[in-house]
């Protein structure tokens, strides 16, 4: 499987477990409970940011590789110069 | 530097893609009025309590702000920016409808307004990095709209407004974003890189960079960005409840950030941003006590803005959705002490340091040899396709 799509996989499935938790912690703001306090709200959110940093950070280290990897080009190659051969078969295909 | 076959830049090109831009501006400022009207609309009515107000408040803000590096990386990966901005704010739209709609929907309601500003501002952000690669103008333009958005929907909320005028200009700039995006292409072939939103076939041309240096400049930048947000948020100005100081206070936000990227794209990074930082100091420090003061402060204080967000995104070539989304969180990490209320409002002197702590963490990442160059040095090293509409 490749980088991105491991990326991805890891990021849809945060994005599910973020939403279950935010579902289950705005159930909680709505019927706070008795005596007061969301204490298990702030942990709730605390898990929601941990886990998007977590996949955020693996993201940055595979965009460091590949930044690194990319500098490591010799200058004629095109991903050195930008440049490409000819327009890619995504170009336009959005529209 | 062309490649062979690239296409060409055409007549009215630029145009095109600022027309595309100011659509997107307008619309952000619409959806984040959509959701401040569900928020305090409830707010009025009752439907949200004191304590259930904190707590959905602080879950809104993390699925509209938190979760975006996930978006974005989703968005970037299928390059589904016009779709994400357009489904975002379709969903924007569908949450304010249903809370007004059904008020036992509130929770879902909001939950929907929430990660449908995240999506949008993620595609739009995409939208914004793309018009102009490598320059903080045109993101500073499409982020600043979105302060006014913010507080026409809280007064208009707290007023009891109805939803539907929401909705409908909502509804309308989208289905005009949706509309004008593929028209771009047709009109402007040079454009297609930006109509298709993706990222280039091939990796930009980059900096030789360590990837500590790009680790060190990714976390200085979301550094400053927490920090900002953090103080921004912690300012304390009990004169905002008079409706004409606080208008005056919003348009300094918007000034601020839209001029911040022209004035840093035409003056240099590092001294508009870092300097509108030191500057801000000590204006903020007597904007309790001085409107004008802290009117002025905060329209400086919000010059950094489109600096920062337009370099995370230059360390990111292709993943501009990512590094918008990335911006995002740090907004929310450095909003979330005050947000919970785990802080107290800081005095004169811890303002004067979190600003220079922030301007010399900024100064040090813009000056890394990593990540961010000049905007000039980053025209010279876009990719054809982007150059062409820049």
């Amino acid at each position: 499987m490749r980088s991105w799509t491991r990326a991805f996989a890891a990021s849809a499935a945060a994005t599910a477990a973020s939403l279950v938790l935010a579902a289950a912690a705005l159930a909680d703001a709505a019927a706070p409970p008795p005596g007061g306090g969301h204490t298990g709200l702030l942990v709730l959110i605390g898990c929601v940011v941990v886990a998007v940093a977590a996949v955020s950070i693996v993201a940055l280290r595979r965009l460091a590789t590949r930044r690194a990897r990319a500098s490591a080009l010799p200058e004629e190659s095109g991903a050195e110069t930008g440049g490409r051969d000819e327009p890619g078969p995504e170009d336009g295909s959005d529209a | 530097m062309t490649g062979a076959g690239a296409p060409r830049s055409t007549p009215g090109t630029g145009r095109h893609a600022w027309a595309a831009l100011a659509l997107a501006a307008a619309l952000h400022a619409a959806v984040d009025a959509a959701c401040g009207v569900l928020l305090w609309g409830a707010v009025r009515d009752g439907r949200l309590g004191a304590e259930a107000a904190w707590a959905a408040f602080l879950l809104y803000n993390l699925l509209a702000f938190a979760v975006q590096p996930l978006l974005g990386l989703a968005v970037d990966r299928g390059s589904w920016a016009r779709g994400g901005a357009v489904a975002g704010a379709a969903l924007t739209a569908a949450g304010l409808t249903a809370a007004a709609a059904w008020p036992q929907a509130l929770t879902p309601a909001i939950a929907a307004a929430g990660l449908g500003n995240a999506l949008f501002h993620v595609g739009g952000g995409v939208l914004s990095l793309r018009v102009q690669p490598g320059r903080a103008t045109a993101p500073g333009l499409f982020v600043a709209p979105g302060a006014a958005g913010v507080t026409a929907g809280i007064l208009a909320g707290r007023a009891g407004a109805p939803a539907w005028p929401f909705v409908t200009a909502v509804a309308l700039l989208a289905a005009a974003l949706w509309l004008v995006w593929p028209a771009l292409v047709r009109a402007a072939p040079g454009t297609r890189a930006l109509v298709a939103a993706r990222a280039p076939r091939r990796p930009l041309r980059l900096p030789a960079s360590p990837r500590l240096g790009f680790a060190v400049a990714v976390a200085l930048l979301l550094l400053v960005v927490a920090l900002r947000s953090f103080v921004g948020l912690d300012l304390v100005m009990p004169w905002k409840s008079d409706v004409t100081l606080l208008a005056m206070l919003t348009g300094a936000v918007v000034l601020g950030k839209a001029a911040g990227g022209v004035a840093a794209d035409r003056f240099g990074w590092r001294p508009v941003a870092c300097g509108a930082l030191l500057v801000s100091a000590p204006l903020l420090a007597v904007g309790a006590a001085s409107p004008w003061a802290g009117i002025v402060g905060i329209l400086v204080f919000n010059m950094t803005m489109p600096v920062t967000l337009a370099a995370t995104a230059r360390l990111m070539p292709g993943q501009e959705g990512f590094a918008f989304g990335l911006t995002c969180l740090a907004l929310f990490c450095g909003a979330l002490p005050v947000l919970a209320g785990w802080t107290p409002p800081l005095g004169a002197a811890a303002l004067a340091a979190a600003c220079g702590a922030a301007a010399l963490a900024l100064w040090a990442a813009l000056a890394g040899r990593s990540a961010v160059r000049k905007p000039s040095d980053a025209a010279r090293s876009v990719h054809p396709d982007e150059r062409s509409y820049a």
